[in-house]
Order: structure tokens, then C-alpha cells, then sequence
């Protein structure tokens, strides 16, 4: 596979992204994240996992509004890279070829 | 949005500490994100719990991509930039050669100080320290009847014997005896059987064998186990064994005490000298092996003279044995007042218990124990430990004072810097590196100071305190404390001189008058400084006061001219011609044979008196048994107020007794006179003398008798002449006639008087000495701030002095400001003063009550040396020509 790792979190962080299109900032990430994983997760968590993932160019980000729900903070939004969207399609086709094998096995 | 406005706001200083430590690019994004879901689960949840998650997140940040790194990415050539602010910090002090010597030499004078006092108080701390972790006690007798409140560690002979084999948590149990005079215990003639002379040596004590092990000596030659288990053996330090038998093992070697060659003792072993141990003060001990004072005295509990030490076993709590002590008081002395009969058991019961001391608390914390032992003392380390603190907070004071005072004159570098660059925190650290390059030069000038003033310091204080060479400790902490005190005197100029602003300095609009709030922070550490002078010097003041006061009280006997001859002992009955011959040398106007004397160095006991037939209904007064021939009132100096002094030719005098002032008071007695007194048998009272001072001046005088001597310890000789050298040779000539082998032992009774205070001395010379450095370190950072002043407002003089200003004008300009400092100083500093010399001198029984002078001796002392280093330069300005000043512009 490829040198840069993706882990775990991050590629629920990245399809997140993916997801979420225009509205994938911070917050709203954590959120959609905390409904379908049912468990509470930490600013801090989905941050680091964000700024991982940009610093290894999956992600790019820009700022968008300031809100006031945000104390009149901007918000930054997220994009995945092609990039990314490569490395998720090639993971995504490893798990489904380990499936396969997997569902193969077990009929015999 | 409406429904925020009915919402409350975050708590505002998570987000301060957010700031503190995430990036900053990052932080306007995270701190939308967290306001954001603190809203959130406001509303979902509680205000309490919102507050709860958003103080949580402020920790969940705490991530490694997430926090700023520790050094800053910018500053690639780190090296570069430090050597060139050492470099700039050297130039600096090289350029301002007077205002650098002025800051090392008082910050050097200040390290040096608390260095050796910090030198003195760890080697005061260290005592007995080696047995802290040892279940070693001392045990004590507390008394609270209202005569006699206090402890007292003697205890009966049998007592430690007695412990150890009913109590089964005691692993060892042993004894020491320490007080003068009892037994051999004090001074005596030491000779080695296969010498010729005999040695006067003092400080002997008697020891249980098992104490060797139980204070863990460390021998030098002998067992630990066993050095003083044989009967009539002798242990003896290092030090003394170096003395009588250099480069030898003495053990085995015969040794005769004051001449008696019937009783020989053998040396036992040789231990190293007892330096950190609260028992230091010996350097032989006598075995208590087989040991009897007189017939049944082990085994009798009627007197208690001997400091009783226990261990308790591995593995048992000692509050198990303390709890204890009550059923040991009942079992082994209560016990005894019963059998004995006569003793108020209830009272006894209420007002006596036993307590115990671990053996490393004897040496410091011993000031409410009577064991007539000369200890350190725990208030005593903390007031010289205190001291240290506040003569380094004026050296670091001077060096803050000194540094931002100087600002002026480099707020043009500064300025430069900042405008090539240079950031903030670059100028902050470039002064915090030359803060610690400062003190790096004044900590070793320091310690050189230190290092060459310790042979002075440990005369004064007497101690042998070895400079830690070989302590890497040392070093490591001399390193710390470079670093830490470099930081803390830099940080304030650090901090004030990054502010400067660039275009203010460099368009020369800056106003460099040193007005100000910094101003106002250097007058006040001014008066800090000058109100810490004031307190050394009035305390060195009323210290010295009162110690002449002592010394020259009136103490009930005449101390000049006066001469003790010890060691007449051996001398048996010869003693009485030997007094009869020096009575006829023409100088000698009295002599007396006794065994005591009011001073220093001679016998001391403890006795219980009763007035004859009550001796089984009071409790008794406790004092003083002396014995003394008829010759001793003259002799000594001591006043008769009723009756007369017992003959030594009445047959019926043998039971006379002379008691003094104290003891009357105490018995209670309305006409003394043909009184009894009972003390093992009757006395009679035959006369009352005025009371004198045979103790330290700390205490009331106690109650005292004098006997008919029936032994001789010492002559006293009261002496009328111009020529007292000539006299003792006289003296000498007669005893060498008495004692050709033995050398004469001759002390003058001002100087023992002296002895006793010894300590008290010490302390006010101790004083005197850091009050002196102290008002230097003091002196030198206002004479650095007068330099700084003139310097600024020379031109300002200058004018004035073109104006026609005259010399008193300027002067007066120059130090009105300082002496105002000063005055308030002395204002705030003199009820502090008052306070402690009150409490301090409210220790003694004879103390001065008039002491307001000394403030006033001391503030016009200060403000004269105030004024007198200020105007050292004020004149120079007032005087100098005006041409000078004007000429750069």
C-alpha cells in the first residue's frame, strides 16, 4: 500500500468530509461523527485528526463565515483531495476483496 | 440568531488557556468550534454540564499536532543569537565599569553571606541526622506544677535496666551521664601510666557500653560492642587519642585520673570525634560498667541523674510504647513515692508525666529541656536563616534597582534592536541572559569571598564547617541557584525594557528623567532596603545592649580580681598549708577552699530542701547544696544580711548552714536564723546572704546553701594589687613548691564569668557582623542608584548651576529624594524593631527596659551613612565645572 498511513478515526474523519460537502467544518464533522459511532467525542479528537490528514494532504481547507453561535469565529471548511478520494476507493476495494474471500470461506 | 441571547456565555478563562498553549494559526477555529458546542449542549443539556465538557476540551487539546513547539521555528541559529548576547552582556559590563563593580561586589558580598549562613544552618540541621530513621528516644520528665514548669531528661540509675527487661518492645536501653562534677564527670587530670605529667583535660562523661551502638559511634580503634564493657575502661576521641598518643592504638594503655594510682582505668577504644552529634561536647567517657557512686546507688530510685535512651525493636510502632509511659510513670516512680511515703501521690499524679524525644531532635529542639547542655537551637537557625534570605533579597534588590536605573542608557540599543528585528521576547531574553551572566560572575567572586572568609566565620561561630569541595551536590545547586536568581533579578528589568517602544527612543521623544511608575517601584525597594539596614542594625544594637548590661550588672559578688586555682584535689589535707602560704604572699588578701563557685566550670547539683519535720507534707524547694570554708564571703565578694558565717573552729558548726535570699523566699521562713533545713539530714541556718548570679542571667536566681566543706575541689584567691602578672608568678611559685609534677590551673573569675555567656556573646557577634554587611550590600545599591541619578540630571544641575544655582541648592535637589526614602524607611522599620527586640528580651530575667535611644542612634547612624554616600556624588555634580556637562550637546 501506500507510505502515508491512513488510520482508523481519520478515514471515518475523511468520509465525514466527503459526506458533509460544503458543511464540513469542525463541529459539524464531530457531530455526524458522535450520531452514527454513538459515542461522545472531544473537539480536540476530530481537530487533530483534521490537521493530521492536511498536513499529509488529504484534506484542504479555507475559511467560511463568521457565526455568532461561534462567538464570531470563522469557520473552516474541509475538502478531501483526489487524492484521498483515490486512497479511500483503494481501501475500500482491499476490504471488499478481503470480504469476498472471507464469505467464499465460509460457504465451502 | 435570538435563541443565543437567552443563553450564557462561556466562562472566559478556558479560553486564555487555550491561548496560552495551542497554535496560532489554529486557535480562531477551535474556539469557534468549542463556543459553538457550548451553546450546544447548553441547550441539550444543563449550563453545568456544558461549563463541564467546555473546561474538558480545553484539556482534550492538549495534542502534540495541536500545541505550539517549544522552540520556535524561526530561530534557527539559537547558538548564534545566545553567544552574541553573552558577548553584548560582557561589553555592558565592561563599558560601565564602576556601575558593574558596584553590582557584582554587592551581589558577591550578598552570595557570600548567605552562603555561609546557609553552610551553617545545614550543618545545625545536620545534627544527629544520621539516626533519624533509628527508633532511638530520649526520655523525659514533665513537670507542670506552677513552681516548676519544664522538662528534664534525668532519670534514676535503675530505670534503663528496669525498661528494658519488663517492656518487650524495647530492644536496648542505655545511659548517659553528662553533668559536671558528678563522679569524675567535668575536668580532670588525665596521665597516661607511662608518663611523667598530668594533663588537665575537660569535657569527660560516663556512658553505658550499650550506648556506643545504640548512637552508632564510629570507632576508631576498639569494638563497638564491647569498647566499654569492662570495668573501669575509657573511651576517648579521636582528636584527644592524636594528642596524648599520636600514631598509636592507645587501647590497653593504663590511664590515672587526678593522680589516684589505686583506681587506674584502661583506654577501651578511640571514636571519631563526635562533630554532628548533640553528645559533641565529650571527648572521653568512663564506663558506667560495674560503675557505683556510693554504696546502693544503682539500685536505689531516690535520685535521678542519669539521661536515660531507649530503642525500640524493628517493627513496633513507637506510639505503642509511648502510650506506655503512663503505667512506666506509675509503675517505677509513683510506686516509689508511695513506699517512700510522704508525697502528695495526687498531685504527683496530675502534674508529672514522661514523654520521650527521638535522639535527632535533642541537639535542636532542646531549649524547654534542663539538661544544662549547650545545644544549637531550631529558633536560632531559622533567625540566621532568615537572615541569609534577607541579605540576598538586598543583593537581588540592588541588582534589579541597579539594572532598570541603568535602562536609560541602553533603551537606544534596545530600540535599534528592536527596529532590525529583534522581537520582544528577544530583547527579554537577551537581559535574562545578561542577568545570569551577572550573576554567574558575582556567585563565583561570591563563593571565592566565602571560601577565604570561612576560617573567620567558624572562629565566630565556632563551629569547623569544611567548605562541600567534594559535593557535586554543591555544584549542582550553585549552578540552580545561578540560574534561578539570574531569572528572578533579570525578569523584572527583562520584562520593563522589552516595553520600550521603538519610535518613542529612537525619535528621541523618550523622557529619560526616571520618573514614573518605575520610579516608584525603585523608591520602594529602596525602602525596603533601608528598612531591612535598620532592623539589622537595632537589632545589633539592643543585642549588644543588653550583653553589656549583663556583663556588667551588678551580680551579687566581685568578679575582678579575683583567681581560681583548680585541680588542689589531690593535694589531700595539704590543701590548708598550701592556703595558709599564699594567704602570706603580701598581694593576697583572702583565699578560700570550696567546691563551687558563681561561674562557669565548676560543681553544680540538684538537691530537694525542706524545712526540718515538713520534709513528708511540701514538696520541697529544689536548689543548690555548695560546700565552702569560712573565708568564702570575703573571698568571693558576697554580702551578709543576717546572722554570721560558720566558723571552722565551732565544733557545733558542722551542721551551720549560710543560705541565700532565694531560699528563705522559697521555705518561706520569717526568721531564718537557728532555722532547720533538711537535706538527707539537718541543717541550721546560721546566716542569710544577698542573692548573687551563679547561673545564666536567663533565669532567676534559685535557691542556694553553703555547707562547712569537709573536701577541696579549687582555692579562690582575692588579690589587691596593681600588678597582676607579677602576683600569679608569685602563685605559681607556691604551688610548684606544693605540686612539683603537675602544672597549675588558674583561671581569672571575670574571664570564666565570660565563658558562660559565651554563647550570648557569639550570637552578638554574629549580629554585629551581618548587620555590618548587610548596611554595605545596602550602601552600595544606593550609592549605585546616586551614580545612576547625577548621571540623568547632570545636565539639569548643569543649568541650574549657569542659572546661579549654589552649591547647598544642588546638593539639597540631589539627596532630598533619597533621605526622604529613608525616613520612611526608619518609620515602618522601628515598630517592627520594637516588636522583636520586646519579645526577644522578654527570654531574660534581667533584661534592659530602655531601649528607645537605640532607634534613635540607629536611624541618625543610617541616615548620616545614607546621606554620606549619596552626597559623595551629589558633590561631585555640585562642584563639577559647568562647561563639562554642556559641552556634548
Amino acid at each position: 500500500m501506500k507510505k502515508t498511513k491512513l488510520g482508523e478515526f481519520e478515514e471515518l474523519v475523511l468520509l465525514t468530509v466527503l459526506a458533509l460537502r460544503e458543511e464540513a467544518y469542525g463541529v459539524a464533522i464531530k457531530r455526524e461523527l458522535e450520531e452514527r459511532l454513538k459515542e461522545v467525542l472531544s473537539v480536540g479528537s476530530v481537530q487533530s485528526a483534521l490537521k493530521r490528514m492536511e498536513e499529509k494532504g488529504f484534506l484542504t481547507s479555507e475559511w467560511g463565515e463568521a457565526e455568532k453561535v461561534r462567538g464570531g469565529k470563522r469557520k473552516r471548511i474541509y475538502q478531501a483531495t483526489n487524492y484521498a478520494q483515490q486512497v479511500l476507493q483503494e481501501m475500500k476495494d482491499v476490504r471488499a476483496g478481503l470480504w469476498t474471500t472471507i464469505i467464499q470461506t465460509q460457504n465451502i | 440568531m435570538s435563541r443565543i441571547n437567552s443563553l450564557l456565555d462561556p466562562p472566559k478563562w478556558p479560553m486564555k488557556v487555550l491561548s496560552w498553549f495551542v497554535k496560532r494559526e489554529y486557535l480562531e477555529e477551535l474556539e469557534g468550534d468549542m463556543i459553538e458546542e457550548f451553546y450546544y449542549h447548553q441547550e441539550k443539556f444543563s449550563i453545568r454540564r456544558a461549563k463541564y465538557l467546555y473546561v474538558r476540551e480545553v484539556f482534550k487539546m492538549l495534542r502534540p499536532n495541536l500545541i505550539k513547539s517549544l522552540i520556535k521555528t524561526q530561530n534557527l541559529n539559537l547558538m548564534g543569537t545566545f553567544s552574541n548576547y553573552t558577548k553584548v552582556a560582557f561589553r555592558n559590563i565592561l563599558k560601565h565599569r564602576t556601575y558593574s563593580a558596584i553590582k557584582i561586589g554587592g551581589f558577591s558580598i550578598g552570595v557570600a553571606i548567605s552562603l555561609l549562613i546557609c553552610l551553617f544552618v545545614i550543618d545545625e540541621l545536620q545534627m544527629d541526622q544520621k539516626l533519624s530513621d533509628k527508633p532511638v528516644y530520649r526520655i523525659l520528665r514533665e513537670s507542670t506544677y506552677p513552681q516548676f514548669i519544664g522538662k528534664s531528661p534525668s532519670m534514676q540509675p535503675a530505670l534503663a535496666s528496669a525498661l528494658k527487661q519488663d517492656y518487650p518492645e524495647i530492644a536496648e536501653s542505655g545511659r548517659v551521664l553528662i553533668f559536671d562534677g558528678f563522679g569524675d564527670a567535668g575536668g580532670n587530670l588525665f596521665r597516661p601510666a607511662d608518663k611523667e605529667i598530668s594533663v588537665f583535660e575537660e569535657r569527660f562523661s560516663y556512658a553505658d557500653p550499650s550506648i556506643l551502638e545504640m548512637l552508632e559511634f564510629e570507632m576508631v580503634y576498639g569494638d563497638v560492642h564491647s569498647a566499654l564493657d569492662e570495668p573501669r575502661s575509657l573511651i576517648l576521641s579521636q582528636s584527644k587519642a592524636d594528642k596524648h598518643f599520636p600514631g598509636i592504638d592507645p587501647s590497653g594503655k593504663v590511664i590515672y585520673i587526678n593522680e589516684n594510682k589505686e583506681q587506674p582505668y584502661v583506654i577501651g577504644g578511640v571514636f571519631k570525634d563526635l562533630k554532628d552529634s548533640h553528645l559533641g561536647h565529650v571527648d572521653f567517657f568512663f564506663t558506667l560498667s560495674g560503675k557505683e557512686f556510693w554504696d546502693g546507688e544503682q539500685t536505689d530510685w531516690c535520685c535521678s541523674n542519669y539521661v536515660t535512651y531507649v530503642q525500640i525493636k524493628d517493627g513496633v510502632n513507637p506510639t505503642v510504647f509511648e502510650s506506655k509511659l503512663k503505667d512506666i510513670y506509675e509503675r517505677y516512680f509513683i510506686s516509689y513515692f508511695i513506699a517512700q511515703g510522704g508525697h502528695n501521690i495526687e498531685d504527683e499524679r496530675k502534674y508529672m508525666t514522661l514523654a520521650m524525644q527521638h535522639v535527632s531532635d535533642i541537639y535542636l529542639h532542646s531549649a524547654d529541656i534542663y539538661d544544662f547542655q549547650t545545644y544549637g537551637d531550631i529558633k536560632m537557625v531559622g533567625a540566621f536563616a532568615a537572615i541569609a534570605v534577607f541579605i540576598l533579597l538586598l543583593a537581588c534588590m540592588n541588582f534589579v534597582n541597579l539594572t532598570t536605573a541603568n535602562s536609560a542608557q541602553r533603551s537606544k540599543e534596545i530600540g535599534l534592536r528592536k527596529a532590525v528585528g529583534s522581537g520582544r521576547r528577544g530583547v527579554m531574553f537577551q537581559f535574562l541572559i545578561e542577568a545570569v551572566v551577572l550573576t554567574a560572575v558575582s556567585i563565583l567572586t561570591g563563593t571565592i569571598l566565602a571560601v577565604v572568609g570561612m576560617p573567620f566565620f567558624n572562629a565566630v561561630t565556632d563551629k569547623q564547617i569544611i567548605f562541600p569541595y567534594a559535593e557535586p551536590l554543591f555544584y549542582v545547586s550553585l549552578v540552580l541557584f545561578t540560574v534561578v536568581i539570574g531569572f528572578l533579578s533579570g525578569a523584572y528589568p527583562a520584562l520593563y525594557l522589552s516595553r520600550i517602544n521603538t519610535i518613542a527612543v529612537l525619535g528621541g521623544h523618550m523622557k529619560l528623567t526616571g520618573k514614573g511608575k518605575n520610579a516608584f517601584l525603585r523608591s520602594g525597594l529602596v525602602v525596603f532596603q533601608f528598612m531591612i539596614s535598620m532592623l539589622l542594625i537595632a537589632g545589633a544594637f539592643i543585642v549588644y545592649q543588653q550583653m553589656s548590661f549583663i556583663l556588667n550588672k551588678d551580680l551579687g559578688y566581685d568578679k575582678e580580681q579575683a583567681i581560681m586555682i583548680q585541680g588542689v584535689g589531690p593535694m589531700g589535707d595539704g590543701v590548708k598549708a598550701f592556703k595558709e602560704a599564699l594567704l602570706s604572699l603580701p598581694d593576697v588578701s583572702y583565699a578560700t577552699i570550696s567546691n563551687s563557685l558563681p561561674v562557669d566550670g565548676t560543681h553544680r547539683n540538684g538537691n530537694t530542701f525542706h524545712i526540718s519535720g515538713q520534709e513528708n507534707v511540701d514538696r520541697g524547694v529544689p536548689g543548690q547544696f555548695w560546700r565552702a570554708d569560712e573565708d568564702y564571703l570575703e573571698t568571693v565578694g558576697l554580702k551578709l544580711l543576717q546572722g554570721r558565717m560558720f566558723s571552722n573552729h565551732i565544733a557545733s558548726d558542722s551542721n551551720a548552714i549560710v543560705v541565700n535570699e532565694a531560699m528563705v523566699k522559697e521555705l518561706g521562713l520569717e526568721n531564718p536564723i537557728d532555722k532547720k533545713i533538711r537535706n538527707w539530714r539537718d541543717w541550721r541556718i546560721v546566716g542569710v546572704v544577698e542573692n548573687f548570679n551563679y547561673d545564666n542571667l536567663k533565669q532567676e536566681i534559685r535557691p542556694l546553701l553553703l555547707a562547712r566543706t569537709t573536701t577541696a575541689d579549687m582555692i579562690t584567691v582575692r588579690l589587691d594589687t596593681k600588678d597582676i602578672a607579677e602576683s600569679i608568678n608569685k602563685i605559681e611559685a607556691v604551688w610548684n613548691e606544693f605540686n612539683p609534677s603537675q602544672t597549675i590551673r588558674l583561671d581569672f573569675l571575670d574571664q570564666r564569668f565570660e565563658v558562660m555567656y559565651e554563647d550570648v556573646q557569639r550570637t552578638r557577634t554574629i549580629f554585629m557582623v551581618f548587620a555590618i554587611f548587610g548596611l554595605i550590600v545596602a550602601c552600595l545599591g544606593l550609592f549605585g542608584l546616586s551614580v545612576y541619578t547625577v548621571a540623568l540630571r547632570n545636565k539639569e544641575m548643569t543649568i541650574r548651576k549657569v542659572l546661579g544655582a549654589s552649591v547647598q541648592s544642588i546638593l539639597k535637589h540631589l539627596t532630598m529624594d533619597y533621605l526622604k526614602l529613608v525616613v520612611i524607611a526608619l518609620i515602618i522599620a522601628i515598630p517592627i524593631a520594637w516588636y522583636f527586640a520586646d519579645e526577644w528580651l522578654a527570654g531574660f530575667s534581667y533584661r534592659i527596659t530602655y531601649f528607645w535611644d537605640t532607634f534613635l542612634y540607629g536611624g541618625v547612624l543610617l541616615i548620616v551613612i545614607a546621606l554620606g554616600v549619596v552626597s559623595f556624588q551629589s558633590l561631585k555634580a555640585a562642584f563639577s565645572n559647568p562647561s563639562t556637562g554642556l559641552r556634548n550637546e
